[in-house]
C-alpha cells in the first residue's frame, strides 16, 4: 500500500502541531488570567481535557484498524493500531495523572471514588490490557487476538462513559465546567479548544512516528 | 438444522465435560474455598450483621468472580491439548454455533459456582438469601451471562498468550465493570429491603451489556480461532 500522501502531509503535520502547542502554551500561561477559586492549579485543566480528548481520538484509531484488519488483513492497520493503542495508554495516563494533581488540590485527596473518575481508570485498565495482549501474545495470532480484544474494548468505552449518567447528581463531583457553562472569561475556552487542538495533534504525530518505526521494526525482522 | 448442529455440539461440550469433570469439580472447589475463606475473613474482623449485610453484595460479588476467573480457562483446556475446534471448524460448523455451545456450557458451570459460592457465604456469614428468592437469581444469573458471554471469547486469547491464565483477569474484569456495577447496584438495593425494579436502568444496562457481549462474542470467535 502506499502512503505517499501521508508522506507528503507528514511535515505539515509535525509544523502544525509545534505551532499550535507553542501558541497554546503561550496562551494557558501568559495570557489566561488566575482562576478566582483554584488559582494558577487550574491551568492544568486545559492539557487535562486536551488529553483525554486525544486518548478518544486514539481509542477511535484503535477501533477503526481493528475493523480494517479484519476487512484487509494488510498488516499496516495492525501495526497503526498497536500504535494507537500504546498512544491512548500513554495520554489516559497523562490525564489521570493530571487529574490527580488537580484533585489534590481541589479536594485534598489523590482520588475520589467519583463514578468519571473510576470509568478513566477502567478505561486506562482496558487499555493497558490491550498493550499486554500485544507485548505477551503469540506473533502469529496477535493481530486477530488485538482487533478482536480492540473491538470489545472501543466498544465498551463510550458505554462505560455514559453509564455514569445514570447515577444520581448527587454522586457526581467531577466538574462539569463546559455544560454548566463555568468558563466565564473568552481567554479560558480559548486556552482549552487550543490545548485539545494541539493534544490530539500531539496524539497524531506519536501514532505516526510509532507506526513508522513499528514498520520497519518488522520489515526488520522479516528480512532476517 | 441450525437447532441440529448446535444440540450436537452442545452433547459434544456437556459429554467433555461430564467425562473429564474438570471445570466441574474445580469451580465447586473454588467456590466452596474460597466463600469459605472469605467468611473466615469477614468472621475474624468481627464485624456487626448489619455491616456483613451491607457488605455482602460485594463479597459475593468478588468471590465469584474470583472463583470463576480462576476456573473458567479449564473449559477449552481439553480444545488446547488435543486441538479438536480446527477439526469442528472444517466440518463446516459454523464457529458462531461452537462459540454458543461453549457459552451454554461455560454458563451452566459458572451458575454451579455461583450456587457453591452464595450457599457457603449465605451459610456461614447467616444472611438470609431464600427472603431475596428470584430477585437475587435473576440478577446473578443476568451477571454470569455477561462474564460468560466475553469469557468465552477471551479464553481463547489467553491459551496464545505467554502469560497463559494470568492474562484472563487482566482482560476480562476491566471490561466487565459496566455489569458488576450494575449488578451491585441492585443487590445492593435488595439487601436494603428495596424489591427489584424490572424498569430500573441497572437492569437495563445489565441485559443490554449481556446482549451485546454475547452478539461480539459470536461475530468474533471465528476470527479469534482462526489465524
Amino acid at each position: 500500500m502506499k502512503f505517499s500522501i501521508l508522506k507528503k502531509l507528514e511535515p505539515a503535520l509535525f509544523g502544525l502541531t509545534a505551532l499550535i502547542g507553542l501558541y497554546a502554551l503561550y496562551v494557558v500561561f501568559m495570557i489566561v488570567p488566575n482562576e478566582r477559586i483554584m488559582g494558577p492549579v487550574q491551568r492544568i485543566f486545559y492539557f487535562h481535557v486536551g488529553g483525554a480528548m486525544a486518548t478518544y481520538v486514539a481509542v477511535g484509531l484503535v477501533f477503526v484498524a481493528a475493523l480494517l484488519h479484519f476487512a484487509t488483513r494488510n498488516k499496516f492497520w495492525d501495526v497503526l493500531g498497536a500504535s494507537a493503542a500504546e498512544g491512548a495508554l500513554i495520554f489516559c495516563s497523562v490525564v489521570m495523572a493530571t487529574g490527580m494533581i488537580w484533585g489534590h488540590a481541589a479536594w485534598n485527596t489523590w482520588f475520589r471514588w467519583e463514578p468519571r473518575l473510576v470509568s478513566f481508570l477502567v478505561l486506562l485498565l482496558i487499555l493497558l490490557g490491550i498493550n499486554l495482549l500485544r507485548m505477551f501474545g503469540e506473533k502469529e495470532k496477535v493481530p486477530n487476538h488485538a482487533a478482536a480484544f480492540a473491538i470489545l474494548a472501543a466498544i465498551n468505552v463510550p458505554l462505560v462513559i455514559w453509564s455514569i449518567d445514570i447515577l444520581p447528581q448527587s454522586a457526581q463531583l467531577h466538574p462539569k465546567v463546559v455544560q454548566d457553562q463555568g468558563l466565564k472569561d473568552p481567554s479560558f475556552v480559548e486556552a482549552m479548544l487550543l490545548g485539545m487542538a494541539a493534544m490530539i495533534l500531539l496524539q497524531l504525530c506519536f501514532v505516526w512516528v510509532r507506526t513508522k518505526v513499528e514498520l520497519v521494526e518488522r520489515l526488520k525482522d522479516e528480512s532476517v | 438444522m441450525l437447532v441440529k448442529k448446535l444440540a450436537a455440539l452442545l452433547r459434544k461440550d456437556l459429554a467433555i465435560e461430564f467425562r473429564t469433570k474438570e471445570t466441574l469439580s474445580v469451580t465447586f472447589g473454588m467456590a466452596l474455598l474460597l466463600g469459605t475463606l472469605t467468611a473466615i475473613g469477614v468472621n475474624s474482623a468481627f464485624v456487626s450483621m448489619s455491616t456483613v449485610k451491607t457488605i455482602f453484595p460485594t463479597l459475593f460479588i468478588l468471590t465469584f468472580l474470583f472463583s470463576s476467573t480462576l476456573t473458567i480457562t479449564r473449559s477449552f483446556e481439553y480444545e488446547y491439548r488435543e486441538n479438536p475446534l480446527q477439526a469442528v471448524v472444517m466440518t463446516g460448523v459454523s464457529p458462531q454455533l461452537i462459540y454458543l455451545s461453549k457459552f451454554i456450557v461455560n454458563s451452566l458451570v459458572v451458575i454451579v459456582g455461583l450456587l457453591v459460592t452464595s450457599l457457603t457465604l449465605s451459610l456461614l456469614l447467616n444472611v438470609d438469601l431464600i427472603g431475596l428468592g428470584l430477585s437475587f437469581a435473576f440478577v446473578s444469573i443476568l451477571m454470569v451471562f455477561g462474564f460468560v458471554g466475553i469469557a468465552t471469547l477471551l479464553i481463547p486469547i489467553t491459551f496464545a498468550s505467554k502469560l497463559r491464565g494470568v492474562i484472563l483477569p487482566l482482560l476480562l474484569l476491566p471490561l466487565l465493570f459496566p455489569i458488576l456495577f450494575a449488578g451491585l447496584e441492585l443487590l445492593a438495593a435488595l439487601f436494603d429491603g428495596i424489591p427489584l425494579d424490572v424498569t430500573s436502568p441497572w437492569v437495563s444496562l445489565l441485559i443490554g451489556f449481556d446482549v451485546l457481549y454475547v452478539a461480539l462474542g459470536m461475530n468474533l470467535f471465528e476470527q479469534v480461532i482462526t489465524e
